[in-house]
């Protein structure tokens, strides 16, 4: 675990020994099938990311707060942002780094989910990470020609790779991996 | 409590009614130039598969001022919209007042839109937030963000 996924998770409990760190394998798949065996939501013991990139301390700080929130932070019935969605889309979003691309901002759903966006040279990218993992609603906009595309994908990130890399004009900038 | 209410759409809301939703730091999002917008966040399903939404229609006839009732220091701006515009995308809208909920705030103003649809659980596209976000204006402006195209031509 790097010291800033630990620094993350400490906030929210005691640290992970290491025993217990190492029964987590380095697959998101595996976490989350061991994720599925606990009640929700999940202790920070649970919030193990296996990828880093140089977005990961942002994403990390923005996630750490939209855990935190309270029960009625959009001034309805909004609730703070669920553990597993948010390890699961820590661990998308660093494998979709692009370099010399920002990270995305980070927009708490009031159902516990998260959506994360892109706007950039007049194109919006938006991803919603719903419940039901993996399952991640895709949405693309191009202002300029109001062209949409509107897709859900369950593990592979390709396309959404792809429309980062065509929405920063950064057709040949290397990605940590393109699936999970 | 909160009144989980069956989907419907409610008979004394008229095309020409509008409803509010509340926008928080959180929902404010910046381009890659720097500018502020309303992310289409701000019109994704919460937790009862529906959007919540504030009815003004019902604090006017309570005599309760709609600024004063959405607008606090957090719930800083406001959007409102149409409910003939809501109702145009294929969106229910009904009341679901907020009690005694131990949680939350009592709104006895508290609605929903939901979707016209016998799918469960509801769910809102990329698409159709967007077109939301689009029909949208502002109640109670945020200084310095974007809401829309046609608040920005209207802004030219």
């Amino acid at each position: 675990m790097s010291s800033s996924t630990a620094n993350f998770a400490s906030e929210y409990a005691p640290p992970v020994e290491k025993t217990k760190s190492a029964d987590f394998s380095n697959t998101v798949s595996n976490l989350f099938t061991r994720s599925s065996k606990f009640a929700e939501p999940l202790s920070a013991h649970e919030f193990v990311s296996v990828s880093q990139s140089p977005w990961s301390a942002t994403l990390e700080k923005k996630l750490e707060e939209l855990v935190s929130l309270e029960p009625g932070w959009d001034g309805y019935k909004g609730l703070a942002l669920n553990f597993r969605v948010a390890g699961y889309a820590l661990e998308v979003l660093n494998r979709m780094y692009v370099p010399n691309v920002p990270p995305p901002c980070l927009v708490p759903i009031a159902n516990g989910t998260l959506q994360a966006e892109w706007h950039i040279n007049g194109m919006d990218l938006e991803l919603q990470f719903r419940k039901t993992l993996p399952q991640i609603e895709v949405f693309f906009y191009n202002e300029a020609n109001a062209e949409v595309d509107e897709f859900s994908i369950a593990g592979d990130i390709k396309r959404p790779i792809e429309l980062v890399k065509i929405i920063t004009n950064n057709q040949n900038g290397d990605v940590l991996g393109n699936a999970l | 409590m909160t009144f989980l209410v069956t989907p419907y759409d409610e008979k004394d809301l008229s095309a020409e009614d509008t409803v509010i939703r509340r926008i928080s730091e959180h929902h404010i999002v910046e381009d890659s130039n720097g500018k502020k917008r309303v992310s289409t966040a701000v019109f994704a399903m919460s937790s009862n598969s529906g959007i919540s939404i504030d009815i003004p229609k019902l604090m006017i006839a309570d005599s309760v001022d709609p600024y004063d009732f959405v607008t606090t220091p957090i719930f800083f701006a406001s959007v409102e919209l149409n409910v003939g515009d809501i109702r145009n995308e294929g969106f229910l809208i009904g009341y679901e007042p907020i009690f005694d909920d131990p949680e939350l705030e009592d709104n006895p103003y508290h609605g929903e839109i939901w979707r016209d649809s016998k799918d469960r659980p509801f769910h809102i596209t990329g698409g159709e937030k967007k077109s939301l976000l689009r029909k949208s204006n502002w109640f109670v402006t945020a200084e310095n963000v974007y809401l829309n195209e046609s608040q920005q031509r209207h802004k030219n």
